[in-house]
């Protein structure tokens, strides 16, 4: 009697940082998965993560985890799934220590953390300049040296050997910080399948399949566009399930009495979401090509996902770096009837006519009518001038060089309460600034990046 | 209800659109392959950055991916300096692509596939 193709469950239990911890706590009781895999870092994320920790080294991390663990570690360890996440983001050690006094809290003993690092560069930017690394920026060529002395940090999209080193060594728990989306579903794959890591083929395919669910509810009718109006029970949304093969391919399917839809209109919008050219998805792991993917309905919520191939990886690893860019100054306000559009557009001139007086200075403003034309922007829809619309709200956004010079929208703004047109509400909040971070993105040959497994035990 | 005709891209595909830095994707997935010949033939990269103008600033790109009826166009210097930086509203081009579901589509021997009832804008 041959056995039975062995499967590896795999769910996508958090898909960005905040993310409602409910449909993972579901998953790891409901779900009958092996591993629960968290994304919590978008391309934001690690500015504000290395922010925070040079406020207090002690975070650094997506605080989210604390309420995530709590949620699943209890059935996680009773039912030995494993638990694979980015949270550490810029602090992965502060991570595993939290997550490991979660743990205690929670009468865990016994629990074994790894901790997967070597994607922090920040300190290493000056030797690997050194040593030939130029850190030109990607998409507009320019030099590091514009930018150098205003970085906030500088990380590494790290591929999946961390993840694997941890689970052949026994971790319940894996925290990385800046590995890519994808290695957090590789990473149990190649460990359970014993895939080699030049396995192309297989990890191409894998990726496909790691792509289509990693961005959570967006494969299981969130954010549907399709029929969206008959997905049922959006509010209590199951996360995506997949059900992986030897070869890589896989059926996805979601939490069973879930909320969502899983059918193969939910999966082909997620399969081109965020993606470039489709025959040339580059990760840290391998070069996978979707052109191809085919996906097949085989049951009430579940499509068998195939077609996707392989090439070698990328020589070169992609740097994400953050440098402080300024500040974003914004007001916002309400015009209604008659005449919502003119008197908004009076108000909008009363402010820049005011700015001008106050010598202000920005690199660039703009102006939305929401509700007319903020979607698609004055190209698509021109100024509005509609007499008879019954409101409109106006926001005048601006990027500034200092907050000082942001700060201004709002104290320019406040006088528009009682010596602009009438007929205006919603003005009066606080000063809306915020510190805006430019991404640098940039190559590195991987030679220079090493990942580094370290263990906790709770 | 009166059998709507094509007159957009709304009536042969939906969409889903997001953000990598200044660069936004629009993905398109037609509703059969009857829908996918019309889209491939009739929304070109040309035709997408027309209809995008001055909100697009860098290139369009299309790619196919046949099985899952769907094409792929990839708008460079298209979020106002991407996500991080930009004074939009919609800094990472959520809603991008229902822009491109207004792009019109002469073919009106064709019923509209769009699942929703319609509604003027």
């Amino acid at each position: 009697m041959t056995e039975p193709e062995k499967v590896v469950r795999l769910g996508a239990g958090m898909a960005f940082w905040g993310d409602s911890v409910k449909p993972a706590i579901e998953m790891v009781t409901q779900g009958n998965i092996d591993y629960l895999c968290c994304d919590h870092l978008a391309e934001l994320t690690m500015s504000i993560l290395n922010k925070q920790k040079a406020k207090n080294p002690d975070f650094g991390y997506t605080r989210d985890v604390i309420d995530l663990m709590r949620g699943v570690l209890p059935t996680c360890r009773s039912k030995g799934i494993r638990i694979v996440t980015n949270a550490g983001g810029a602090n992965p050690q502060a991570c595993a220590e939290a997550i490991a006094d979660v743990a205690t809290s929670l009468g865990i003993a016994g629990l074994r953390i790894a901790v997967v690092t070597g994607d922090d560069v920040a300190d290493r930017i000056d030797d690997l300049l050194a040593r030939g690394v130029d850190f030109a920026n990607m998409d507009t060529g320019a030099e590091l040296t514009d930018v150098r002395d205003l970085l906030t940090h500088a990380s590494i999209y790290t591929g999946s050997e961390g993840i694997v080193e941890a689970l052949d060594g026994g971790a319940d728990v894996v925290v990385c910080g800046r590995v890519t989306d994808i290695a957090l579903y590789l990473g149990p794959l190649i460990h359970e399948f014993g895939w080699s890591f030049d396995d192309w083929q297989r990890l191409g395919m894998a990726t496909a399949v790691a792509h289509a669910i990693e961005c959570g509810g967006q494969a299981t009718g969130g954010l549907f566009d399709g029929d969206w109006s008959d997905i049922p029970s959006l509010e209590s949304m199951g996360y995506p399930i997949a059900e992986i093969f030897e070869d890589g391919t896989a059926v996805i399917t979601k939490t069973p009495g879930s909320g969502g839809r899983v059918d193969v209109a939910t999966l082909s919008e997620q399969m081109i979401y965020e993606i470039l050219d489709p025959g040339a998805y580059l990760t840290a792991d391998v070069t996978a090509d979707f052109t191809n993917i085919a996906l097949d309905q085989v049951g009430e919520n579940q499509v068998r996902i195939t077609g996707a191939t392989g090439r070698p990886r990328p020589d070169t690893l992609k740097a994400t770096m953050g440098y402080r860019a300024g500040f974003i100054g914004e007001a916002q306000f309400t015009y209604t009837w008659p005449h919502a559009c003119e008197k908004a557009r009076r108000g909008i001139e009363f402010l820049q006519n005011r700015l001008a007086r106050a010598e202000f200075l920005a690199q660039d403003t703009i102006v939305e009518y929401i509700g007319r034309n903020s979607a698609w922007g004055p190209s698509a829809i021109p100024v509005p001038n509609a007499p008879d619309i019954d409101e409109v709200v106006v926001r005048f956004a601006a990027r500034c060089p200092t907050a000082e010079e942001a700060r201004k929208v709002f104290t320019e703004s406040v006088p528009l309460y009682n010596n602009g047109p009438a007929g205006v509400s919603g003005i009066g909040t606080r000063p809306p600034v915020k510190e805006l971070y430019g991404l640098w993105p940039a190559l590195v040959p991987r030679e220079f990046i090493q990942q580094s497994v370290s263990w906790i035990e709770a | 209800m009166d059998t709507q005709v094509v007159t957009c891209v709304a009536d042969l595909a939906h969409g889903r659109s997001g953000d990598k830095g200044d660069t936004c994707n629009v993905g398109l997935i037609a509703y059969d392959a009857e829908c996918f010949a019309l889209l491939r033939e009739h929304v070109t990269a040309e035709r997408v950055a027309e209809h995008f103008g001055d909100l697009v600033k860098g290139t369009v790109t299309r790619y196919e991916m046949p099985n899952i009826h769907a094409l792929n166009f990839v708008l460079t210097r298209a979020l106002d300096g991407g996500g991080t930086m930009s004074l939009r509203s919609d800094h990472l081009g959520k809603v991008m692509y229902t822009w491109l579901l207004r792009l019109p589509i002469d073919a009106p021997h064709l019923a509209s596939r769009r699942p929703d009832p319609r509604w003027e804008s």
